[in-house]
């Protein structure tokens, strides 16, 4: 096949695939979907931005063989997808901004990009990515951000039985370092997560440190 | 001999920064942990009606082992200029303190010389000590002056503030 008429399957595979009927993506064993996608070769099996439609069928992401798509088990963690914002507050020095963050699931994992501000630190907003990694109904994940620093924490859903993925709700901590150029201290953060809010709290381990909210929404 | 520039000297000035920096972290977990502690204690942080919060407390605050320790670790650093006539930086670049006629400094010139050049630092870790805010403010105030002051060493005579306190010269030894 010619890369030119290689091309132009790629082009039809997500119209194609769109049409399979997807089965709701929930926790349990990987679920073949029929996608008719004969004479295709794919690099990456978990591309799916070059190929979508395993995306499309699987309701979230999925591995995609020569005639079938190999949708992942449904994550109970699902109900983090979206985009969501809010703010942070410093309780004990009262200095606040705004907080964004956009979760996806990638490939069963729980892949998140945020954004802070720091502008009243002259810091400006900083990025940072996450991922984290599901087992069961623990989420484990890490964050960084490139001038900031990053941290690691797990969250536990609670009520989440069968995986179901509607309102879900669950509760977190984990423990951090803001590193340089920064160096600030060590932190430790808690907080709960509900389908539509995040809510949280921080605090700097060194005495005099900074402690207070963070807040999100979901858009 | 001739009398160091400005540029010289800043740079023998931060390879001493650079010192105290250095000294200051590895003193963080120990030392540290108590200046922050008294930081606590001194600027009433978290205490409400406190006039410490806002971006530059809470910067100070969550390196807190670091920064209210600085300051002593630098007035540490900087007393080499009194018990050896030169700091480690002033040393590397073949600096020395003399009076202001080129013999070397008495005590009483070097510890003028110290006091106007560490006010700012014996300032703050007396006021952490004390659990003297007001000291705190006084130190800063004239931490501000001392730092304006380096900058008269720009001048012809290439003398800082605390030089000219202590009747004192920087020279630079040919070669």
């Amino acid at each position: 096949m010619t890369p030119r008429a290689r091309a132009l399957v790629r082009s039809w595979i997500p119209i194609v695939c769109l049409v399979a009927v997807a089965p709701p993506a929930i926790a349990g064993e990987p679920v073949e979907v029929p996608v008719f996608c004969d004479d295709f070769e794919l690099a990456d099996a978990c591309d799916w931005t070059a190929v979508p439609s395993c995306a499309a069928v699987c309701g979230v992401s999925g591995s995609c063989n020569v005639d079938y798509c190999d949708c992942p088990p449904g994550t109970p963690f699902g109900f983090l997808e979206g985009h969501w914002s809010g703010t942070w507050e410093d309780t004990i020095y009262e200095v606040s901004g705004a907080v964004e963050a956009t979760f996806s699931i990638v490939c069963g994992q729980v892949v998140a990009a945020g954004v802070i501000d720091l502008s009243d630190l002259g810091l400006g907003s900083q990025s940072g990515t996450g991922i984290g990694t599901v087992a069961g109904d623990t989420l484990s994940f890490t964050f960084e951000a490139a001038m900031v620093g990053g941290g690691s924490g797990t969250l536990t859903l609670a009520g989440a039985a069968g995986g179901a993925q509607i309102g879900a709700s669950g509760t977190g901590s984990g423990s951090g370092s803001v590193t340089a150029p920064l160096s600030f201290g060590p932190f430790t953060f808690s907080g709960s997560v509900t389908a539509t809010t995040i809510t949280g709290t921080f605090d700097f381990t060194n005495p005099g440190g900074g402690e207070g909210d963070v807040s999100l929404a979901k858009d | 001999m001739c009398r160091a520039g400005f540029w010289i000297r800043a740079v023998a000035a931060s390879v001493d920064a650079a010192v105290a920096f250095v000294g200051t972290l590895l003193l963080a977990s120990s030392l540290g942990f108590f200046f922050a502690e008294r930081a606590v204690v001194t600027l009433r942080i978290g205490q409400p009606g406190t006039w410490w919060k806002g971006p530059v407390p809470m910067m100070l605050g969550v390196v807190s082992t670091v920064s209210y320790l600085l300051p002593f670790v630098a007035a540490v650093v900087w007393s080499l200029d009194v018990w050896g006539g030169a700091t480690l930086g002033k040393r590397l670049f073949g600096l020395r303190v003399r009076s202001a006629d080129g013999r070397p400094m008495d005590v009483s010139r070097r510890l003028r010389r110290y006091a106007a050049r560490t006010v700012f630092a014996w300032g703050w870790t007396l006021a952490l000590l004390a659990g003297a805010w007001t000291l705190a403010v006084v130190a800063t105030a004239g931490g501000v002056v001392a730092m304006a002051g380096c900058l008269m060493a720009l001048g012809p005579e290439s003398r800082a503030l605390h030089d000219r306190v202590a009747s004192t010269i920087v020279v630079r030894r040919r070669g």
